[in-house]
């Protein structure tokens, strides 16, 4: 099954490639790393936003919350340098602003542009109290929303402690694949490990506030002003994703 | 409040006793065996008495069959004793021996030959009784099982150990101190006798120093170090006592004068480690020998507390005998540099803050493998545990008993015993109550006096604005010879010192005195004439007959010492409880130790020219005993046990011998106390009283060092989580830190504590876990532990609230258990809705916090805000203060010159208040001095609800959801700079109305029993120069509240002292 998907992947990543050289609109494009620096320092509720350069980010609150109605606190920028005093587990490798996730919340980039792509950024489990054993408790969700519909999700371990028990930034290279990606909109949240090893974080399986996260330095490319280049680029993406989907089907019963 | 010097007076002994006892008949010591075996040899002869011999391994003096036994023995030993009732007892014994030591005249050894009880007398001597009772009280002597025996006897135990005490120096005439042995084996300063001590250990680096009254000469192999600390005592430019001796000589004690105040660290030293068979008399009344706790040790005295001149010492007698920070940080630091294995602190300290100098010294003492005690406080039974860091060993106070009693016969009311060291009999003198026997009749006085009348106040006790505040007791309460002389008076205790009731009476004419007490407890006192403390029930019966019989007569016997009269221990109503108020997550007092009634030596009494002889070296004073109480004399017998115990395991650490004696301990008997100070609570009792002998072989302990010590500071909070330190190091959570002793401050539905365990056995050991606490569901993971020697093994503790109600302490325990060892340990807990910090600080003019919540339930929680809003800054002046209230009274009466009030207006709703001052906002402090200015907020009815004291004028006073009224904040001019000061206070008071700086607060959609969540706060746009606060209120389930002060001083602020005040030693 995996091996099916990376065959599939790669197949699209040639389409992808393909589609980025046939299009012009792809030469206006502008890659930037939305690193927070200049921001406000803010905390946030679900639902409530604030905008870095062409990019806007959204707190949500967690989907246990959201299914019974309620809001609260889901994120805020955090510096590293002096946001830590009363959570003793800031993770360590930091040192200046980035943003955390909250409470099981989640953050919503979208691009004003209503198209963007990703491909890396650094990121940290944030424990709630200090003094945990190194472990992995869970791991840093990213699902990105297509321009044509449809989703695409990727995740990965957070990384242990370093020899001081604090939890560490690692930086993820999210692959070609999924940095060739055109998305209307990504979000990012955390899961937490359950006893049977399921990476939980769901309206019926809270993870009760401690699935949390920091992100920071994501390298992010979004294309200023939509115009026919960019259009024909995306009904390429569409027929290249049409594809996979099929093929897709096709392979799920080998495995 | 103000940390006013303890008063010593209470204690001060007059030492006019009559001494012609011995005049009448010729007494000698003998010991006088009983028919019946001992408890450590008994095997169920008597009818309804188990057996108490133990099949195997140690007796436990503290199971039930023991103490009845023990019960049985001292009635029959009372019973003989009564044939020879004029006889001073010297000693009782139950355990290895039955019988008792006394000094009897010829007469009375034959009638005992003839009591067919007797099995045995025989003539005392070599003396080899252990009066000073307390090691054996804690059997330290017990042939084989005690730890003196582990260490080859008390001619060793102790042996090469080094104890430094910081306190108020020596008394080197003392036989405690000598280094020489006279023929019979006893401590000697003759340099003809035999030299008993080797030179010190090679790795020893003390010094003596000199000054007056004190020559290298002074020092010897016993008292092998000596040095005083005034640096910061001469700094504070007071007049010092004509009765001190600026050298390692303690000051003079006792006398005709009250300002004589010196003999603590004798005590203390010769408590902790003073020679054994040392022959000790009280006023001249001996009372057997004494020893220290561990005999064979070395002592190094470090002298920081001095006598100075005092307006205001809370006993009137113009003298205050205090003990500066800075001087005893600087004496800790050389001890340790010397290499001292142990130092005893019996001086107080901060009760909230665990980096307070003198805990940082000795954070850095206990690092270096030094086993540090320190005395808990004498603030009982309130909650005010002093030295609340973890790396020491903290002291509770508690009884034992053997008891100084005389029997007091009031024919008609009936027969009494009492504490008492009478020795003078009164056989049926004329009888009157105190209230009866004033000059102006009882029915004619004002209320006040009449309150008063039956407290036998001296004239210098009214003088006395602490004891008699306003003045408001007049003569009209004074004794009347005319009614007096010639009897016995009945007096009240309280307010006034013991012994000054004593002296009322004498004053008047008065023949005795039958003291009632007040339920503080009994204790015997040397009085200047013939007097009996009875409980406070008994004296309710002789009062009542007394003050119905004009005829009324008393007779009094002479004292003596019996042993199990009384229940002991008990804990000491005086000793400090806890909760720590530093962290409630871990337990102070850690033990309890004998701590009243404690005869040791101290410093001779004596007058100006006595004191110049002494000083110039032409008189060489006498050594002098007392018998004190406080928990500055249970400090100096764990001292001591560190010692012994560091003789034998030269290997184990600071923590390991901590946990090896709180682990072993067991628990006191009730004291009555009502509520979270009852004496068998982990707040009173620590762990319990300490059972050296079995802590010598605990079997686990539960280590800990500098690494966990400093986790331990940055996951309190108390470093900075992103300090070098603590990102070198982690942080854990407080309740995590590997004590002996399991407390968690706020149970969220579930908590799990974590320890690590090492067997110190000899052998590969299993171990198995046992727990309990009322309302919780307990496991221990995992339940059974097999270590080899040496091994660690970690397990968790897991509580899960079943029927626990919010806020209240539970009380419970963890034991683990081979089968020969019993590994005990405190496990409390506190149930809670929300957890969170009271308070976040910033100096950035915009920024997020985030803080880390703990919740109790499940459900909603709302938040609420106020601020971010500058201070508001009033400028004031104000002169030195001398209220013996500290201000209290003028604050309430709407301030004065030297009392500045300001009233503050709090609204409906306020979610929090606070008024500070800093010393950089001080006169002083601009002039390159420093001004000492309090604070005290009192709400609108006139209560205290906050008062700040530290030693500058760093002060604040915080009020969270404070009820809405007008209040008054006073700035009290405790020592302005030159006697006046001006200041500019900082006062915010915060309500939801209240908005600035773009501040935001979130908390959690959701929270979770027993769960976490993440409360943020945000704030941009701030002007620098400015102090903002703010205030965050998180409402959970059943409206309860949690108040987190937000403060952001953008003024870049100075790094703020954090002194206390002069400090006494707390006896």
């Amino acid at each position: 099954m995996i091996r099916t998907r990376s065959l599939l992947q790669s197949t699209l990543a040639t389409a992808l490639l393909s589609a980025a050289v046939w299009a012009p609109g792809a030469q206006a494009s502008i890659t930037s790393m939305l690193d927070f620096e200049g921001v406000t320092p803010v905390a946030l509720n679900g639902g409530e936003s604030f905008s870095v350069g062409d990019y806007r980010l959204t707190a949500m609150d967690s989907p246990l919350a959201q299914a019974y109605g309620f809001t609260g606190g889901a994120g805020q920028t955090m510096d590293g340098a002096s946001s830590c005093g009363v959570i003793v587990a800031c993770p360590s490798g930091d040192a200046s602003r980035y943003y955390a996730g909250t409470n099981d919340g989640s953050v919503n980039i979208t691009a004003a542009a209503n198209d963007l792509q990703i491909s890396s950024l650094k990121y940290a489990f944030l424990a709630p109290i200090g003094g945990l054993m190194d472990f992995t408790y869970g791991q840093l969700v990213l699902t990105g929303t297509k321009l044509n519909g449809g989703t695409i999700t990727l995740s990965r371990d957070f990384a242990g402690q370093d020899p001081q028990g604090n939890f560490m930034f690692d930086t993820w290279d999210l692959g070609a694949d999924f940095a060739k990606e055109h998305f209307s909109s990504l979000s990012i949240s955390a899961c937490l490990f359950n006893d049977a090893a399921v990476c939980i974080n769901s309206a019926t399986d809270s993870p009760m506030n401690q699935a949390q996260f920091a992100i920071d330095d994501l390298q992010m490319t979004t294309v200023p002003e939509p115009g026919t280049a960019a259009l024909l680029a995306l009904g390429a993406i569409g027929m290249a994703m049409s594809a996979r989907r099929r093929l897709a089907n096709k392979a799920l019963p080998q495995a | 409040m103000k940390l006013r010097p303890v008063s010593l007076g209470v204690l001060a002994l007059v030492t006019t006793i009559a001494t012609s006892i011995h005049a009448q008949e010729v007494r000698r010591p003998y010991i006088v065996q009983l028919a019946d075996k001992p408890v450590a040899t008994y095997t169920g002869e008597v009818a309804g008495l188990p057996a108490t011999k133990p099949a195997s391994g140690k007796l436990n003096v503290s199971a039930a069959d023991v103490q009845a036994y023990m019960a049985y023995l001292d009635q029959k030993q009372a019973s003989v004793q009564a044939t020879v009732a004029n006889a001073p007892v010297l000693y009782q014994y139950n355990t290895v021996f039955n019988g008792f030591a006394a000094l009897l005249t010829d007469a009375e050894v034959r009638a005992l030959k003839k009591n067919s009880e007797v099995a045995a007398i025989t003539v005392d001597e070599p003396r080899k009784l252990e009066t000073n009772y307390t090691p054996k009280f804690l059997g330290l002597d017990q042939p084989g099982v005690g730890l003196w025996d582990k260490l080859g006897g008390k001619g060793s135990a102790g042996e090469n150990i080094v104890i430094g005490m910081v306190d108020s120096g020596a008394w080197p005439e003392s036989p405690s101190y000598a280094d020489r042995v006279d023929a019979n084996g006893r401590p000697t300063h003759d340099p003809s006798g035999t030299l008993a001590y080797s030179a010190p250990p090679a790795d020893w680096h003390g010094a003596c120093e000199t000054g007056p009254g004190f020559t290298e000469a002074h020092c010897n192999n016993k008292l092998i170090g000596a040095r005083f600390f005034n640096a910061s005592f001469l700094a504070q430019n007071k007049t010092p006592h004509y009765s001190d001796f600026a050298s390692p000589r303690d000051a003079l004690r006792g006398g005709a004068d009250a300002g004589n105040k010196g003999g603590h660290g004798v005590h203390t030293s010769t408590t902790a480690g003073g020679n054994a068979m040392v022959a000790a008399n009280l006023g001249g009344i001996p009372v057997g020998d004494a020893s220290g706790v561990a005999p064979r040790a070395r002592l190094a005295v470090y002298k920081v507390c001095w006598s100075y001149l005092d307006a205001g010492a809370d006993d009137g007698s113009g003298v205050s005998n205090s003990c500066f920070t800075s001087d005893s940080v600087k004496a800790i630091e050389k001890a340790v540099q010397d290499g001292v294995d142990v130092i005893n602190f019996s001086i107080s300290g901060s009760q909230t803050n665990v980096l307070d100098s003198v805990e940082v010294a000795f954070f850095n003492a206990a690092s270096a493998g030094v086993f540090v005690a320190a005395s808990a406080g004498n603030s009982g039974p309130g909650n005010a545990v002093a030295h609340i860091s973890p790396w020491l060993t903290t002291v509770a106070a508690s009884t034992h008993n053997r008891f100084m009693g005389a029997n007091v016969t009031v024919p008609g009311a009936g027969t009494f015993q009492g504490a008492s060291y009478n020795q003078t009999v009164l056989a049926d003198v004329p009888t009157i109550l105190a209230r009866n026997a004033t000059v102006t009749p009882y029915a004619s006085m004002s209320a006040d006096d009449q309150k008063a009348a039956s407290l036998c106040y001296t004239d210098n006790d009214r003088a006395s604005p602490s004891l008699n505040p306003g003045g408001k007791i007049t003569a009209a309460t004074r004794l009347d010879p005319a009614k007096v002389t010639g009897k016995v008076v009945v007096c009240d205790r309280g307010v006034t010192a013991r012994v000054d009731k004593g002296a009322a009476v004498k004053t008047a004419g008065g023949a005795g005195m039958i003291l009632a007490d007040n339920g503080a407890g009994l204790v015997a006192d040397l009085h200047v004439l013939p007097a009996v403390h009875v409980s406070a029930a008994d004296g309710a019966t002789i009062k009542n007959w007394v003050g119905a019989h004009l005829d009324a007569t008393t007779s009094m016997t002479k004292a003596a010492a019996s042993v199990g009269a009384t229940l002991a221990p008990v804990m000491a109503n005086f000793s400090s409880r806890g909760p720590n108020k530093g962290d409630l997550n871990t337990l102070k007092p850690d033990l309890t130790a004998p701590g009243v009634d404690i005869i040791a030596s101290v410093s001779g009494p004596g007058d100006q020219a006595l004191r110049d002889a002494i000083a110039n070296g032409t008189v060489v004073p006498d050594p002098a005993w007392a018998s004190l109480q406080g928990t500055s004399m249970s400090s100096p017998h764990v001292a001591g046990l560190g010692a012994l115990l560091k003789n034998l395991h030269p290997d184990w650490s600071p923590a390991a011998i901590k946990s090896a004696l709180m682990t072993t301990t067991y628990g006191t008997y009730n004291d009555g106390v009502a509520g979270m100070s009852n004496g068998q609570l982990p707040w009173a009792q620590g762990a319990g009283h300490v059972q050296p002998n079995s802590a010598a072989d605990p079997g686990l302990v539960y280590d800990s060092g500098r690494t966990d010590w400093l986790r331990y500071l940055c996951g309190l909070g108390k470093l900075a989580a992103n300090s070098a330190t603590c990102t070198t190091v982690g942080a854990i959570q407080p309740y995590n830190l590997n004590l002996p002793s399991l407390t968690i401050a706020e149970v969220l539905g579930k908590a799990t504590l974590t320890r690590t365990v090492t067997n110190v056995g000899g052998a590969e050991a299993t171990y198995t876990a046992s727990a309990n606490l009322p309302g919780y569901t307990v496991t221990v993971s995992p339940s059974t532990l097999t270590l080899a020697p040496g091994a660690q093994g970690t397990f968790t503790v897991n509580l899960t609230n079943n029927s626990a109600p919010q806020g209240v302490w539970r009380y419970g325990s963890l034991t683990w258990s081979d089968g020969a060892h019993t590994v005990r340990s405190p496990l409390t807990a506190k149930a809670a809705m929300i957890s969170a910090r009271s308070e976040i600080t910033s100096e950035a003019t915009s920024g997020t916090q985030a803080m880390t919540i703990g919740t109790g339930y499940t459900g909603g929680i709302t938040v609420k805000k106020a601020g971010l809003k500058p201070a508001n800054r009033t400028t004031g002046n104000v002169v030195t203060d001398a209220s013996p209230d500290g201000g209290v009274s003028a604050c309430k009466a709407g301030g004065s010159a030297s009392v500045v009030a300001t009233n503050v207006a709090v609204p409906a709703g306020a979610l929090a208040a606070r008024f500070q001052l800093k010393d950089e906002d001080t006169s002083g402090f601009k002039a390159g001095a420093i001004d000492d200015l309090d604070m005290l907020v009192l709400d609108g009815a006139g209560n205290v609800v906050g008062n700040s004291g530290s030693a500058t004028a760093n002060e604040m006073v915080t009020l969270t959801a404070p009820a809405a009224g007008n209040y008054r904040v006073c700035v009290i001019g405790y020592a302005p700079h030159n006697g006046s000061a001006t200041y500019t206070m900082s006062s915010w008071v915060l309500s939801t109305a209240d908005t600035g700086g773009n501040f935001k607060a979130t908390a959690p959609a959701l929270v979770f029993t027993g769960g976490t969540g993440t409360v943020a706060t945000s704030w941009s746009g701030l002007a620098p120069g400015y102090s903002y606060m703010g205030a965050v209120q998180l409402v959970g389930a059943g409206n309860v509240s949690s108040t987190t002060v937000v403060s952001v001083d953008a003024t870049d602020p100075l790094p703020a002292a954090n002194l206390a005040k002069g400090q006494a030693p707390a006896n």
